[in-house]
């Protein structure tokens, strides 16, 4: 049996010279047209985006059919979420002609010309549609420290003039902070060259690596101001070798205003009653002590004055001596200080004649003022014989201290030590 | 005796093993560690070490002959990458606890010889310590930086009391000592393993003492000697303070000194000024030897208590 075909013959087709025929002129142009609406600025239009990127970074697309219902329950209020038309299509278009374009070309732009590797991977399971996963991994200047990379070194011009400077960088970049400022620094420009050659100026081609290391962030001062803050000193009559001395000792005195460095060299002046000379003096003799963090120096000077009963006078005899005293921890201080007056029974004018034994560690001079006991030669007191002075305790090996005080070998002194 | 280094990788390589170190009063065990493997560090970044990595750089247009450049690889530079040998590089432990203010022998395995280490603790060797006391006086803590809590006095204590006292205490231990293997006290594999002699605890958790003796006494101060196994500091500062008690008066420990970890004495213990590695090597050999001398040290065969 035959079966009627599906097809229909015409018998008459379209033909072109129908169109100039005068009852199908007007039919010509369909009026099917994307009337583009007036796309005026929307409220919701930015939730939407914000929205859509939360989508694709954290969920599949389809929740967002409800995610959109949501915002309109919850915050009913709000004129934006009101408005708010997001269902998986129009997600959908977001992401691809919207988020996409934008994140791409940011992506560019910070990849740049430099070298990259990639890292691919496939899916070989069954299913229908294959993906091909790619990862790019690069150094990204804003958003990374040196660590992440050491492609970046071995190409980076600017850091290699740091390195002929001899700057530690494996220092540098345990701070993330500095890292990340030295590696936008441009190493051409006038400024920073002029700040290096200053730099240079005082603190001499050998020690401009230790300076860097110490006080990278001095490349952020100005020339003008490194300038300024000499003059201060020039102005306060300290002489060209102390300032010198200053600045290689303390990198970080030229970070100080003039003003903050003028109250510092105030404070000790007055806390100490120092006149001018002295006060120079004591900027020369240990820069980091002006710097240094006063709350400590107030601790400390509590420490030396109340605690361990020294007078003004005094006071200013050992600041000036030993400026180092107000930089070491208090109760190490008072630790040794207290054994040195108390237990080995020496007086104030003795330590205020040697203040380097309450520098040295307590279980050093504990262990020869033991041994000099046993053997009973623990004498401290110059008018008597076999006198012994601080500075034994103190300096020099354990070979000369046995031979010169204790007369005896060191052997015998390394069996003391191994019964304490 | 102390041999001159060369190389800092064949000198890292060297380290492994066991070290036998003078531990200070008043230092926690954790600094003595921290101490050591940071004083390496410093010692090997100083000795002398392969010379600089360079990079072979292949430049120039690809269809035209290219030419070869060795330039300094920066990611080989110590200002770069930092120093050659940190603490991380090291693993450090400790054989036996000492507490802070006990001082005296302590084994540090360094590398691979905190597995050493490991043996030398469940291996349980006995140790040495000597313990000062003082009469007349008590405290909390039953150690000198306690409060006071009773005064006492102590005429009447004389070297044959202590000696008395002293011998009760070490009797009453050894038999704490069988009870605690695990043995029926009265079979006949109880008496075959006591007529062989002392034997050590089955577990790691009770102090056991073998022997305690009083070695100087000067009224007030006395000092005892005590081999013991698993015993600890506070233990022994309770010591002090029982037999203060049992000599009718009262007694607090004013020091704690570990002289020998089985056959590791103070002899062998480096000093702190002497935490260098040129001294650390050499005492690591030491060590080295004395272990191979005695097998037992490691993996006794018995419970007889052969160190």
């Amino acid at each position: 049996m035959d079966l009627p075909s599906k097809k229909k013959a015409y018998s008459q087709k379209y033909r072109p010279e129908w169109e100039n025929m005068d009852e199908f002129k007007g039919n010509q142009e369909i009026p099917f047209k994307v009337v583009p609406k007036d796309h005026s600025y929307r409220h919701c239009d930015e939730s939407e985006g914000a929205l859509t990127l939360f989508i694709a970074e954290h969920c599949s697309i389809l929740s967002v059919d409800h995610l959109g219902e949501l915002c309109k329950m919850c915050f009913k209020d709000s004129k934006a979420t009101q408005e708010l038309k997001l269902h998986r299509t129009k997600c959908t278009e977001i992401m691809k002609n919207v988020l996409m374009p934008h994140f791409r070309k940011e992506l560019l732009d910070d990849i740049g010309n430099q070298k990259f590797s990639i890292i691919m991977d496939k899916s070989a399971d069954v299913s229908v549609s294959k993906h091909l996963g790619l990862v790019i991994r690069y150094y990204s200047a804003p958003q990374e420290n040196i660590k992440q990379n050491n492609a970046l070194q071995t190409t980076s011009e600017d850091l290699s003039t740091l390195l002929h400077l001899n700057v530690n960088l494996s220092k540098i970049e345990k701070k993330p902070f500095v890292a990340e400022k030295i590696l936008k620094l441009n190493f051409e420009e006038e400024d920073t060259k002029g700040i290096l050659m200053f730099i240079k100026d005082y603190v001499g081609v050998e020690d401009i690596g230790n300076f860097l290391t110490k006080n990278p962030l001095i490349l952020f001062e100005t020339v003008e101001d490194l300038k300024i803050r000499v003059n201060y000193l020039e102005s306060k009559k300290f002489k060209n070798e102390s300032i010198r001395r200053i600045i290689t000792q303390n990198p970080f005195w030229l970070m100080f205003s003039t003003i903050r460095i003028d109250k510092r060299l105030g404070y000790y002046q007055e806390k100490f009653k120092l006149c001018g000379s002295e006060v120079r003096h004591l900027a020369t003799k240990q820069p980091n002590l002006i710097t240094y963090n006063l709350h400590h120096i107030q601790t400390n000077s509590f420490v030396i004055k109340e605690e361990m009963g020294f007078n003004d006078n005094e006071v200013k005899q050992l600041i000036l001596k030993k400026p180092k005293l107000w930089m070491i921890s208090q109760n190490s201080l008072l630790e040794r200080f207290n054994y040195v007056h108390n237990i080995m029974k020496i007086p104030h004018e003795k330590v205020l004649h040697y203040p380097n034994i309450l520098l040295c560690r307590n279980f050093k001079v504990k262990q020869r003022h033991i041994f000099l006991e046993k053997l009973g030669r623990a004498q401290y007191d110059t008018t008597k014989e076999n006198y012994v002075p601080l500075s034994a305790l103190v300096e020099d090996t354990d070979q000369d201290f046995c031979k010169r005080y204790a007369k005896c070998l060191v052997d015998d002194f390394n069996t003391f030590l191994k019964t304490m | 005796m102390v041999v001159k280094l060369r190389d800092a990788a064949l000198a890292y390589k060297t380290l492994n093993g066991i070290v036998c170190i003078y531990k200070p009063p008043g230092v926690p065990v954790r600094r003595v560690q921290q101490t050591i493997i940071t004083n390496l560090c410093r010692d090997l970044n100083a000795l002398p070490d392969r010379p600089q990595e360079k990079r072979i750089e292949i430049v120039g247009a690809t269809n035209a002959p290219m030419t070869v450049k060795l330039v300094p690889n920066y990611a080989d530079d110590p200002l770069i990458c930092g120093p050659r040998y940190i603490q991380d590089d090291f693993r450090c432990s400790w054989a036996t606890h000492l507490g802070l203010f006990t001082s005296g022998v302590l084994l540090l395995g360094i590398n691979d010889g905190t597995r050493l280490t490991y043996h030398i603790n469940v291996a349980r060797p006995t140790r040495a310590y000597k313990v000062h006391g003082q009469l007349g006086k008590a405290t909390d803590t039953y150690f000198w930086n306690g409060k006071t809590v009773e005064r006492s006095t102590f005429s009447h204590v004389t070297r044959e009391k202590i000696d008395r006292i002293v011998a009760h205490m070490q009797l009453a231990h050894q038999k704490t000592m069988f009870e605690l293997s695990g043995l029926h006290m009265d079979s006949q594999a109880t008496y075959e393993v006591a007529s062989q002699g002392l034997i050590r605890p089955a577990n790691s958790k009770l102090p056991v003492i073998y022997g305690l003796k009083c070695v100087h006494f000067d009224p007030p101060n006395f000092t005892l000697e005590v081999q013991a196994v698993n015993e600890y500091d506070k233990y022994l500062w309770t010591l002090v303070h029982d037999l203060g008690i049992q000599l009718k008066t009262s007694a607090y420990c004013t020091g704690l000194q570990c002289i020998r970890q089985g056959k590791f004495d103070l002899e062998l213990a480096l000093l702190r000024k002497h935490w260098k590695i040129e001294y650390l090597i050499d005492n690591m050999d030491r060590c080295r030897q004395i272990l191979e001398e005695n097998e037992t040290l490691l993996k006794p065969k018995s419970a007889q208590l052969s160190v």
